[in-house]
């Protein structure tokens, strides 16, 4: 099984951080993992994004043309990404940023996620991307929140013991919250309606 | 046995410091700064010295310094940098000096962009700077062989007495994947030609003035063996799928993993297919095609430039296969489904478009 | 029976193949003694440029690496830092090291690099057949400069010693002359100021030599003695432009 996810937003949103952890996280699973920033002039400032792919087989390119998984964290990345998306893929997208209208043409399941309103009601308003990987946990079968966890710690040391703990509690809430919304039902926008 | 998640540039860094390379000189410049921040940070912590050379053109002089005085020594740069460094390759290699030197590729010509390119074939490859020489050319396809080329680069040097090069893209620089370094201990090699001071020995001079043309010409003699001997010996690939193919493509680096999905996709369409990776780029590996060429129906090479190793391919096939071409520049990559697409259409292969 | 006077080791026994007048032999020699004097002749690179100077690799009696024009400093850094335990000198003439050598050589000065460098300022390019140098003066006729150099054309001279006197990174600087036994016997001074410099660890070392090039000037040995000390003394700072504090 493979996994070809992308990760796309502003530049400070941390979005080669989601990505690298979920390569990090592969990696202490024993899967193979590779991953790649973008390359141009959204190097600096404006949009950032990155291709993370995750499997137990040799992937043989690290460049994604179909995409499992897209982290949209604002709206030019979702219109940007959302052609390369399989028809049975996911689109996880940042419901503080991104409003209802842009998701009229997705035919894959897309996860509409109050990812600021979770984070803000832990305490830890920066910790929304870590909500949105808990909530692209629930979608998936390849990786689990102790992937994560061994996967920070690798990525960050032990230098920062109280960042991974609140990123853990952040990646929880997300995990709640998605399985609140009564599972997972492909070619539907899930919470869309809020 | 340590296995770490790291960019292709850390990976070449941390190589080199596994290989026993005790001095760097360099100067930075993108895509490959992070090859001289891993140096500044951890060369002296383990041990060696570390500069920040006020050009890419002194940098390779204080690599011919410390290679002449017989340390293992390292600079990296992106094909600009590398344009400057010309001159001092040139000088290097006329002294027999062991260096390795890393060019993570980027567009040009000229200032260019950041993206990967492979348009630095040419330079690499067919000398680069004034008279008759060459670089021993390695292309690394993965975060893993960026390490490990690295490390077997310091010992090709040390063998050969040559600068070898380290030839990779923006890509595979900046890209991240599992890397593993084994307990590994530095091979030693005696240098009695280093200048460490003369003493209880003769001096030694490592120069490459030569005012006698008679002189010179046994010099230039000397260089042809040498370069013919290390090609006999030194011509590696990565063949895959390739003992029944009727097909096969031929890329190296970031341009060979993109061309090892279309080989499988073609695989899965009934398509006898394979792949020919170089690995040495000098020496090309042209023995691995002798036997191909027999049987082969065509080959596509696939490259991020203008169309540069196809000609050391077209030479391989003395003529006898017809050679196709799928090429993307400027920072774009090939993509997978446009390599499919030029497949069909060169070798006429219908049908196998997903 | 007493020994008066021997041929330096510090020199090999390949004759100066020099033309007849220029100083280039004096100043090996002074090299060569001094490194014998200071025994250092065993645990000592030189580095050479090109040009005449480049030649210097064949007469001084030391491990030696010959380098492309101008780059003779960088070669320095990287042995010096290769091997800090040994004294690392380079030799260069002025239109290697002033002109297209310039960065490597106020680099490496800036550094605070703990090499030696020799400059052999003769106001022109000797080897390729004396065209202008930076060094060169204002009105001083050249192969390049055949109406005599135009200060509006090429600009100043430039001194590069008092460039680098300036840096915190030099640690010695002097300007010295051969064109007397009494001057001959102030460079050698400086000269083993120099090294000590270095060997004290206390910074980056330069020793300019004014020189002469009877060939390319188109006069004879005697007449260029008088014409370096008619136009060249008055234009560089001769002496002992920065000590160790």
């Amino acid at each position: 099984m493979e996994q070809r996810v992308i990760v796309a937003g502003f530049g400070g949103q941390g979005v080669l951080f989601v990505g690298q952890l979920l390569g990090y996280s592969a990696m202490v699973k024993g899967l193979n993992a590779t991953w790649i920033p973008s390359y141009g002039p959204e190097m600096r400032g404006g949009t950032a994004n990155c291709s993370v792919k995750l499997g137990d087989e040799e992937i043989v390119s690290p460049f994604i043309t179909r995409t499992t998984h897209l982290f949209a964290f604002n709206e030019p990345s979702l219109l940007r990404f959302l052609p390369s998306v399989e028809p049975d893929g996911v689109v996880l997208v940042n419901g503080s940023l991104i409003g209802a209208d842009s998701l009229k043409n997705v035919s894959s399941l897309a996860v509409v996620v109050p990812a600021l309103e979770i984070a803000e009601q832990l305490g830890t308003r920066n910790s929304w991307n870590m909500v949105m990987l808990g909530v692209y946990l629930q979608t998936q079968t390849l990786l689990n929140r102790e992937n994560l966890k061994q996967g920070m710690g690798k990525m960050v040391g032990q230098k920062h013991p109280e960042r991974i703990e609140s990123n853990l509690q952040a990646i929880s809430a997300g995990m709640k919250w998605m399985s609140e919304q009564g599972g997972f039902i492909p070619n539907e926008i899930v919470a869309a309606r809020h | 046995m340590e296995t770490m998640f790291m960019k292709g540039n850390e990976a070449v860094a941390e190589g080199a410091l596994q290989a026993g390379c005790r001095l760097y000189f360099g100067y930075p410049i993108t895509p490959s700064t992070e090859i001289i921040e891993y140096m500044a940070k951890h060369l002296p912590a383990r041990g060696g010295t570390f500069v920040q050379s006020e050009s890419e053109v002194a940098a390779i002089y204080m690599v011919f310094g410390a290679a002449g005085s017989g340390e293992r020594v390292m600079t990296a740069s992106s094909g600009l940098g590398i344009s400057l460094m010309q001159e001092g390759l040139s000088y290097m290699a006329a002294n027999e000096l062991p260096a390795v030197l890393v060019n993570i590729m980027r567009t040009g010509p000229g200032l260019g962009g950041l993206g990967p390119m492979q348009g630095d074939y040419f330079q690499a490859t067919k000398g680069g700077g004034h008279g008759d020489y060459s670089l021993l050319v390695l292309a690394p396809a993965s975060v893993q062989e960026m390490a490990d080329l690295t490390m077997t680069a310091f010992d090709l040097a040390d063998e050969y007495r040559n600068p070898v090069l380290i030839l990779a893209d923006a890509a595979l620089g900046q890209m991240m994947e599992p890397v593993t370094f084994g307990a590994r201990e530095p091979k030693r090699y005696d240098k009695p030609w280093a200048t460490t001071g003369a003493k209880g020995r003769k001096r030694n001079l490592v120069t490459s003035y030569n005012l006698q043309n008679e002189v010179g010409e046994q010099k230039s003699i000397y260089l042809e063996e040498k370069y013919r001997f290390i090609q006999e010996r030194l011509q590696w690939a990565e063949t895959y799928q390739t003992e029944d193919a009727e097909y096969v493509l031929v890329a190296y680096g970031t341009s060979a993993r993109i061309a090892k999905g279309v080989v499988n996709a073609l695989r899965e369409n009934g398509v006898k297919a394979g792949l020919v990776r170089p690995i040495t780029l000098w020496p090309f590996p042209s023995k691995v095609f002798t036997p191909l060429n027999e049987r082969v129906k065509g080959y596509l090479v696939v490259e991020m430039s203008a169309g540069q190793m196809i000609e050391d391919v077209r030479l391989s096939t003395e003529g006898k296969v017809p050679v196709a071409f799928y090429r993307r520049q400027g920072g774009i990559v090939p993509q997978h489904d446009e390599i499919l697409e030029e497949f069909a259409h060169a070798f006429s292969v219908g049908g196998i478009l997903a | 029976m007493k020994t008066l006077f021997e041929r330096t080791q510090g020199l090999t026994d390949i004759p100066f193949h020099y033309c007849p007048g220029c100083t280039h032999g004096i100043i090996h020699r002074i090299i060569g003694e001094v490194l014998e004097e200071l025994h250092l002749l065993e645990n000592t690179v030189g580095v050479t440029g090109v040009g005449c100077a480049g030649f210097a690799e064949q007469y001084i009696n030391v491990d030696f690496q010959g380098s492309a024009h101008g780059r003779a400093p960088a070669v320095a850094t990287g042995i010096k830092r290769a091997h800090p335990e040994l004294v690392v000198f380079t030799y260069q003439g002025d239109g290697d090291m002033v002109s297209i050598g310039l960065a490597e050589a106020v680099h490496a000065a800036a550094r605070g690099e703990k090499i030696t460098a020799f400059l052999v300022n003769n106001a022109n390019y000797g080897m390729t057949g004396g065209q202008m140098a930076p060094t060169t003066l204002i009105g001083q006729k050249t192969a390049t400069s055949p109406y005599g150099r135009q200060s509006e054309q090429s600009g100043f001279p430039l001194d590069l010693p008092v460039l680098i006197s300036n840096l915190p990174g030099a640690a010695y600087v002097a300007t010295v002359t051969v064109d007397t036994p009494q001057n001959v016997f102030k460079a050698k001074r400086a000269v083993r100021q120099a090294f000590k410099t270095q060997m004290d660890g206390l910074g980056f070392s330069l020793v300019q030599f004014l020189s002469t090039c009877p060939t390319n000037w188109g006069l004879t040995p005697v007449e260029s003695i008088q014409w370096m000390q008619d136009n060249m003394f008055p234009v560089f700072r001769i002496g002992e432009l920065k000590q160790p504090q």
